[in-house]
């Protein structure tokens, strides 16, 4: 390699470090704050590294704030959601791939098409009618307007339609009903893609926070986001307490993507490079 | 034949298509039809174009369309010009590129309020980590970043940019790197260096994909209200950091008036609808394998 080559990679590695740091440095600032104790946040200058960790930190928010609850409503929230909302995307997805009849394009075109409207636009009516339905205050008003994901339905649609037909007249000579037929060999065939769809729809879900703002108003229902932003105007400057909630937040979402990087990095490569 | 797939398909799409119905068709449906009535609940209705009217004499409303322009001129261009350069980089490398393309992406799978917590902290006036930098590279006087209207829309920007590296490097990092490698083997035989390579190959190939994220960004910004009120909070308009879905929650939660809230959210409707039309006619315009 010549001078100029190597010269040339140092920067570029540089640069890349530089914006390394920049991306991860407010997850450390998180991180090292939550541990600090309460005086020495607000001190001027700030320490970059404090000189005792203050684990008690963690037990003192959960005391000042029942960060537990909402940890358990998010993950009831997700579990749920993913439940009903993988049942109701593939069945869509089924139905859209296997069958035909006249006007279906037209009406997957029309499914299609509400990617268009921003959620934002749809809230109004919404947060009415789930009044009138006295859905406030419920588990399943935080993701039952979500669980028909059309975008998750047309990856899903292209999952089944790359699936041979012969295998399904194999399956209907062995005596498999239509649906045997979808639930024992076609969902097994797409589970990267079914895999996939889940990790994504598990981090919306996690991090959804409008919606759950708005359709809840007793405490003991909140998720964790509106717990986090609730618990703001509660403990005002005590920032190591606000970093401990903080980190309650986003480790469970930081270890599912240490885990499944690849599947979530190719999961919104592919919805990209498609559009 | 045909009606029998019907038949037969009803029982799949059916949950879908009733979910889609209650809240998806039928609140589109209704924000137009409320938009237009001069009342401000549904209770009653009074067919009218005074709200519209309202809407735009409202200083609040013009203010939040204002900051929403901006944030959405600024900070679209400013992170893909930061995410082309990242991305030309990594292609360029070939040590460490899973671990850069792991860090880069973090901040999309984090919680959007977390972190802007923690932004919010680094730009705090007094104990802010932000403030400590400028005045020790530049003798800045402390900047009180989220509590005052002149700088609050900034702070925000830049927390904006932040967060939308992640997406726009991944799928910049993923469209580069599908570029066939010939052509830059083709180049180099031709004498081209890396910068001819790259405005000469890489961008032309790129451009649909540059114009996706473009799009995917603009229709993101217009859309900003989660930074805004985790940055900034609840009272952003009074930091004239309104957008224009925090004055449709503020009408909504604040007001309790359906009706312009309606009316803005049709606003925003066709602005998203008009720019996903024009990326779809400029990704067709710049595909060069679709021309």
């Amino acid at each position: 390699m010549s001078i100029k080559k190597i010269t040339g990679k140092t920067i570029s590695y540089l640069i890349l470090g530089f914006f390394a740091l920049i991306t991860l440095f407010p997850f450390y600032w998180m991180a090292i704050t939550a541990l600090q104790d309460s005086n020495s946040a607000i001190t001027w200058p700030p320490q970059l590294w404090p000189k005792t960790l203050h684990w008690e930190n963690f037990s003192r928010l959960l005391e000042a704030a029942p960060f537990g609850r909402y940890f358990y409503n998010s993950v009831v929230v997700v579990i749920l959601d993913l439940a009903v909302s993988m049942v109701v995307m593939s069945f869509a997805a089924f139905g859209f791939s296997h069958y035909q009849f006249r006007g279906k394009e037209t009406i997957f075109m029309l499914f299609l098409a509400t990617m268009m409207v921003p959620s934002e636009a749809l809230i109004i009516t919404n947060f009415r009618t789930v009044a009138k339905l006295g859905w406030f205050d419920t588990y399943h008003v935080l993701f039952l307007p979500y669980v028909a994901g059309v975008f998750y339905i047309y990856l899903l649609r292209q999952a089944f339609e790359g699936v041979p037909k012969q295998l399904y007249l194999a399956a209907k000579v062995d005596g498999c009903t239509d649906f045997q037929y979808f639930a024992k060999i076609l969902v097994p065939i797409a589970r990267p893609m079914m895999i996939t769809i889940a990790i994504l729809k598990i981090i919306a879900s996690w991090n959804s926070f409008m919606w759950p703002l708005l359709v809840t108003n007793t405490s003991k229902m909140r998720v964790i986001s509106y717990g986090l932003v609730a618990f703001q105007s509660e403990a005002g400057n005590d920032f190591p307490l606000m970093m401990a909630a903080s980190i309650f937040t986003v480790a469970p979402m930081i270890v599912l993507y240490l885990i499944a990087r690849k599947k979530i990095i190719d999961g919104i490569a592919r919805g990209g490079i498609k559009g | 034949m045909k009606q029998e797939g019907l038949k037969k398909a009803l029982p799949y799409l059916l949950p879908s298509f009733i979910i889609l119905t209650i809240f998806t068709f039928y609140p589109l449906l209704n924000a137009f039809i409320q938009s237009f009535n001069r009342l401000p609940t549904p209770d009653q209705y009074d067919f009218s174009l005074k709200t519209y009217q309202w809407l735009f004499k409202d200083t609040t409303f013009m203010n939040a369309i204002q900051n929403t322009l901006w944030y959405s001129l600024i900070t679209v261009p400013v992170s893909i010009g930061i995410s082309l350069m990242i991305a030309a980089l990594l292609t360029s490398i070939e040590r460490l590129r899973v671990f850069f393309q792991t860090v880069y992406f973090l901040p999309y799978v984090t919680s959007a309020v977390a972190v802007a917590f923690t932004w919010g902290y680094l730009f705090n006036a007094d104990y802010g980590l932000i403030n400590l930098i400028l005045g020790h590279l530049f003798g800045l006087a402390k900047i009180p970043w989220i509590k005052d209207p002149q700088y609050a829309m900034s702070a925000v920007m830049i927390f904006g940019v932040w967060r939308s590296l992640a997406f726009n490097v991944l799928i910049l990092t993923t469209g580069m790197l599908s570029i066939d490698p010939q052509y830059y083997k083709a180049a180099r035989v031709d004498g081209a260096n890396n910068a001819t390579s790259f405005f000469k190959i890489t961008m032309p190939l790129l451009a649909p994909v540059v114009s996706y994220v473009f799009t995917i960004g603009l229709i993101n910004a217009f859309k900003v209200f989660t930074e805004v009120y985790a940055l900034i909070g609840s009272y952003a308009r009074v930091y004239k950091a309104n957008t224009m879905v925090f004055y449709i929650f503020d009408q909504l939660w604040v007001y309790k008036d359906y009706s312009l809230a309606s009316a803005a959210a049709v606003v925003l409707l066709v602005i998203i609808l008009v720019l996903t039309l024009f990326s779809r006619w400029l990704a067709r315009k710049t595909d060069y394998n679709a021309s």
